[in-house]
């Protein structure tokens, strides 16, 4: 490993990190306790690998945890201080010092209450008034496989006014079976998890992608917008199509090949992907993110992943200096590409350096909308005259 | 973007779709609608506003930020100054008090324990009038220095608006000093600090107590280690301190030198003894005191009866008493008297020394006047001489020349054999003579003050030549090959002294060659022409090398041949003159180079003068119609019978009218017009060409016969083209002319 200053060799002011790979749910939470026994936080961000039962983990949190504040949600893999990871339980203590927290479960959000969101949300955001000199911000933690995701946003968005809000979808690996949210020691499915925080430390959001549009161009043609399905493309059946367009058998459509041959709408002068999530059915095609009938695609070509990860990643603060750690939420599909090309490590080298911590979502939310295949983050800095020394 | 391998009406039925699907899109987007996908269009619109926003209020959070953490700053800073003084206070090593409003806000414990005794009414809220007037009655203040204080409270209390700052210093009973300085602040406070200042007293006491010994003891020294006899007196006239030399030259004895001893008594035994013998009989002590008193210097010498002169001076002292030196000055009244005599010795030598001067100078004038009279008679003697010369070779030359004539004469006459080899050598002789007079002649004239030279330009060409004719036989007869290079140069000089030296250089060469040959040519030197003459002959040595321009001097092995030496002579004299250098290059046996340089000048107009002399005259045959004009009737028949003497046909006038009435009479243009410049009634040769020329329209040739100088036409003749002929007329000139002027027509 090259001597780069990582969230190993130089920790980071505002947070504490654990990580177990155990696979027992109750020997990870116990090594979990053990690595954060000298941490004050004022809450734990919970972020779990798929191979672990979310029954087992409640149970042992609440046995050696039983006074922590915890939050999180399951994985599709996680970006530990060594970088993309897919079997650790990483935790991540955010230090009383610097941060306050407010969370609200809204459940179910299939369908989502609208007018409730909204209320909810302001109630919480005068409740929980910034103090003076703080910043406030906002996570948001939602069932990936709710496909509500969108709906939500634009609700919280309405809530929250000028709150930033940036979140990711919780995963289960590459099953698509159970994406649950933790609160008070409690998985949720059907569920998103708001956390309003309130930190004396300097943040920037981030969001990148690394697809450009081609001219290739298709309109679906028959949808279910409610359940994000597509099942007729230029009139074909949406697999067979999208498969003759990206030149593949029909047979052999996977999420590698979804991840790397992604669908972009233009709003403006904007592309935003529209990720498949997989075949339903017979020739059907199911996405991370809102559809229509009548939707004009394109198909997107990929940039260089790693190159738009480095410079995507480089922000620093006022003084120039580097961020005391990034949250990040990077998209699955990301990760799949970056690995079938051989880049797992390359990637990781990049989160290392810029000291990035999260996990691998089913769908990533920054500035009011939920998006697909990209990269979402949280910088902090820390406060001036805090520089280390 | 379908499939085009399918079939047509699959390709059909698909865009159908395509378009239907489209079209409901298109109609629903006017839908307020709550699709995902709507909301989610329009959350991306909303995005750029919110984003904005969201910068701005971030701009705000810091810049809101900054102000606090500003805050923060200048309280911490505040703190740490309070931190600071206190601190200070407690440090400082004097008293220190603040006084706000006039009231005690702050002070130290040095300040508080500095007086005892009132040390329990220093409290906050104190008064300052308060605490200065506790201060000056305090019993640890020493009671001698309570003036001190008074006047301070008075600075203090009745001048304090008008001050700043005021000082004085303390003095406690235990022989403690102290300083007390008040400073008004800026702020209207007063800061008070007692700072102990005991040390810097009791070390300025020690010091001061220290020099003044010193100085007592340096005084003792320097008295002690003068030559000079030294005594001070109190105002009271009793003796202080002295010098023990001051009891030896004086003669006085030692009790009498005791401290205390009264000046008059001192005095007396000097005068009982009679010790010093002074010039004008007793000294005069009551006048000396008076003179002291009133601040003046008294000074008297005498003399001691061994002989030793003494300077005694009584001066007076700051404290009204005197002091009183003496002083040896036997050796310098002796090196003055030694002085003086040497001074008087010294005046006798030079006036002695003066007188011989004078006598010098009277002897000098009379040489002076002897030379300039010898000066004289030498300068009269060359002048006779000269005149002399001058008359005698020219009276001579006229009965050798007659000698000569009569020798040819006899030379005809002589049949006897033997006696015509006589008379032929009479005749030689008589001709040495000749050409040696002719020479002598030249040599007085160069050396008369009044040699007179003809500086004109001419062609060197034309001189060489004359040389060249003049010895070719000569050279031939002795058979030595005589070459001279021709040359077109131009030059400044009198061309008969030039000639007359470029032969006598060459005849000398000639003379001194036994073999070989003699050669000229010229060199252009920068400005100036070297004429150079070469030969092969015996050379001159480098002693005889100035002599041979002397009259008479003759190389040694000259032989038989004629000749005086008086060539080079000739040479050197007239190109001094004429300031044209003279150099020669010689190595005995070798040969050797004499050169003249002779200054360049411009050419002149060489035709006119040149062709006459290059063209053989030829009688009669001037086959030319030639009109005249000219307004001398006698000249003009003259010139009429000249050229018609050479064949031409004239036509003769005496005006330009006539002239230009002559030449339309016959018809024809005259081949040559020759007119006088000066006509009649203003009229002249010049418009006489012209107007014939105009009446003619052509370019008849012309001369213009002028008595005026020749140059005064040139650039006339440029303008009008004519040639000029000098009055008077040589008719060897004028017919070159002619032909010269008229060839060209005729080729």
């Amino acid at each position: 490993m090259t001597g780069v200053d990582d969230l190993d060799r130089m920790p980071a002011e505002a947070v504490q990190l654990a990580a177990s790979r155990a696979e027992d749910a109750a020997v990870a939470v116990a090594e979990i306790r053990r690595q954060l026994a000298s941490a004050k936080p004022s809450f734990i961000l919970l972020f779990v690998p798929h191979r672990l039962q979310s029954d087992d983990l409640a149970g042992a949190l609440r046995r050696s945890l039983p006074d922590a504040v915890i939050f999180g949600c399951t994985t599709a893999g996680q970006i530990t201080s060594r970088g993309y990871e897919d079997h650790a339980l990483l935790a991540i203590a955010f230090a009383r010092h610097h941060f306050r927290v407010a969370s609200i479960l809204f459940k179910p959000i299939s369908p989502v209450s609208i007018a409730d969101v909204v209320s909810k949300t302001e109630r919480l955001v005068s409740q929980f008034p910034a103090t003076p000199g703080r910043k406030r911000l906002a996570l948001i933690f939602a069932d990936g496989l709710s496909k509500q995701e969108d709906i939500l946003m634009s609700a919280l968005e309405a809530g929250l006014k000028d709150i930033p809000v940036f979140g990711g979808s919780a995963g289960d690996g590459l099953r698509f079976e159970r994406t649950q949210v933790l609160r008070n020691g409690e998985f949720h499915n059907n569920a998103a998890l708001l956390l309003l925080l309130e930190t004396d430390l300097s943040f920037t959001g981030l969001g990148f992608d690394h697809f450009q549009p081609t001219e290739q161009r298709m309109v679906v043609t028959r949808a279910v917008p409610e359940e994000r399905l597509v099942l007729e493309i230029n009139g074909s059946p949406a697999a067979q199509e999208y498969a003759r367009l990206v030149k593949v058998p029909v047979a052999e459509l996977s999420p590698t090949i979804f991840a790397e041959n992604p669908v972009l709408v233009r709003n403006g002068n904007l592309y935003h992907v529209r990720a498949i999530q997989q075949i339903h059915g017979e020739h059907g095609l199911t996405f991370l993110s809102a559809i229509d009938d009548g939707l004009l695609l394109r198909l997107g070509r990929g940039k260089e992943i790693i190159r738009t990860l480095e410079t995507g990643l480089a922000v620093s603060g006022e003084r120039g200096e580097a961020p005391d750690f990034i949250l990040g939420f990077d998209c699955y599909l990301r990760k799949l590409e970056i690995a079938r090309k051989g880049l797992a490590g390359e990637a990781s080298e990049q989160f290392r350096r810029r000291r990035v911590v999260g996990f691998s979502t089913y769908g990533e939310q920054h500035l009011g909308v939920h998006v697909n295949q990209t990269f979402v983050g949280v910088a902090f800095f820390r406060r001036k005259g805090d520089a280390p020394l | 973007m379908i499939d085009p391998d399918e079939p047509y009406e699959a390709q059909i039925a698909k865009q159908a779709k395509i378009i239907e699907a489209l079209i409901n899109r298109a109609e629903r987007a006017h839908e307020v609608g709550g699709s995902a996908y709507s909301l989610f269009e329009s959350a991306i619109a909303l995005q750029a506003k919110v984003w904005e926003k969201t910068k701005d209020l971030e701009e705000a959070l810091d810049t809101l930020g900054r102000a606090s953490s500003e805050l923060e700053i200048a309280y911490e800073t505040q703190e740490r100054i309070q931190r600071n003084l206190a601190d200070a206070m407690v440090a400082m090593e004097g008293g220190f008090a603040l006084f706000s409003e006039d009231r005690l806000q702050v002070c130290n414990a040095q300040f508080r324990e500095l007086l005892p005794d009132i040390e329990p009414l220093i409290k906050p809220g104190l008064e300052f009038d308060d605490y200065l007037a506790a201060v000056n009655t305090s019993k640890y203040l020493n009671p001698d220095e309570n003036g001190v204080l008074g006047r301070a409270q008075l600075l203090m209390t009745g001048q304090r608006p008008g001050r700043r700052f005021s000082s004085f210093v303390m003095v406690l009973r235990n022989d403690r000093w102290f300083q007390f300085s008040c400073r008004l602040t800026s702020s209207g406070n007063i800061a008070v600090l007692q700072t102990e200042v005991t040390d810097i007293v009791r070390e300025n006491r020690r010091e001061k107590n220290r020099l003044i010994d010193q100085q007592a003891h340096f005084l003792h020294a320097a008295f002690d280690h003068m030559s000079l006899g030294i005594c001070t007196f109190s105002s009271t006239s009793e003796l202080l301190i002295r010098n023990e030399r001051f009891g030896e030259l004086l003669g006085v004895p030692l009790p009498l030198l005791k401290k205390g001893t009264r000046f008059q008594r001192i005095v007396e035994h000097v005068e009982r003894h009679e010790i010093l013998d002074r010039k004008g009989g007793r000294s005069d002590f009551a006048g000396w005191f008076r003179a002291v008193r009133r601040g003046e210097t008294v000074q008297e010498r005498f003399r001691r009866r061994d002989g030793m002169s003494l300077d005694i001076r009584i001066h007076s002292l700051p404290d009204d008493g005197f002091i009183v030196s003496v002083m040896d000055v036997t050796a310098e009244t002796q090196a003055a008297a030694l002085l003086e005599q040497r001074v008087q010795e010294r005046t006798v030598e030079l006036t002695e020394a003066n007188r011989l001067l004078q006598i010098h100078a009277d002897e000098q004038r009379k040489i002076e006047a002897a030379l300039r009279q010898a000066k004289e008679a030498a300068e009269a003697a060359h002048t006779s001489k000269t005149r002399f010369l001058a008359a005698a070779s020219h009276d001579l030359l006229q009965p050798i020349n007659a000698a000569k004539l009569y020798l040819s004469m006899l030379t005809e006459r002589v049949g006897e054999p033997g006696a015509g080899e006589v008379v032929s050598r009479l005749n030689r002789s008589f001709t040495s003579i000749e050409s040696l007079l002719q020479a002598l002649l030249d040599i007085s004239r160069l050396d008369s003050s009044g040699a007179e030279f003809n500086i004109t330009s001419f062609e060197l060409g034309s001189v060489l030549q004359g040389v060249a004719e003049d010895l070719a036989p000569l050279a031939t007869e002795k058979g030595i090959d005589l070459r001279i290079v021709p040359s077109t140069r131009w030059v400044t000089s009198d061309q008969r002294y030039l000639m007359r030296c470029i032969q006598n250089l060459v005849v000398n060469a000639i003379q001194y060659t036994e073999h070989g040959r003699v050669l000229v040519g010229c060199r252009l030197r920068r400005n100036r022409v070297r004429i150079e003459v070469w030969d092969t002959g015996i050379g001159i040595s480098q002693e005889d090398q100035a002599r041979i321009f002397n009259e008479f001097t003759r190389a040694g092995r000259a032989g038989k041949s004629t000749g005086m030496g008086l060539g080079l002579s000739i040479v050197e004299r007239a190109c001094r003159h004429l300031d044209h250098p003279v150099r020669l290059v010689s190595e005995p046996g070798q040969g050797s180079v004499f050169s003249i340089d002779v200054p360049l000048s411009v050419p002149g107009r060489a035709s006119v003068r040149e062709n006459p002399t290059m063209e053989p005259i030829a009688d009669g045959g001037l086959d030319l119609i030639v009109m005249v004009v000219e307004n001398d009737a006698d000249e003009l028949d003259a010139m009429t019978q000249i050229l018609e003497s050479w064949g031409a046909s004239v036509l003769a006038a005496s005006s330009t009218a006539e002239a230009a009435a002559l030449m339309q009479d016959i018809g024809t243009a005259p081949d040559i017009l020759l007119a006088d410049y000066q006509l009649d009634d203003g009229d002249n040769g010049i418009e006489t060409i012209r107007t014939l020329r105009a009446l003619a329209g052509a370019e008849i040739p012309a001369v213009i016969i002028s008595a005026n100088r020749q140059r005064d036409f040139v650039r006339l003749g440029d303008e009008v083209s004519f040639a000029v002929l000098a009055k008077p007329v040589q008719p060897v000139r004028l017919r070159a002319l002619i032909d010269w002027k008229t060839r060209a027509r005729v080729a």
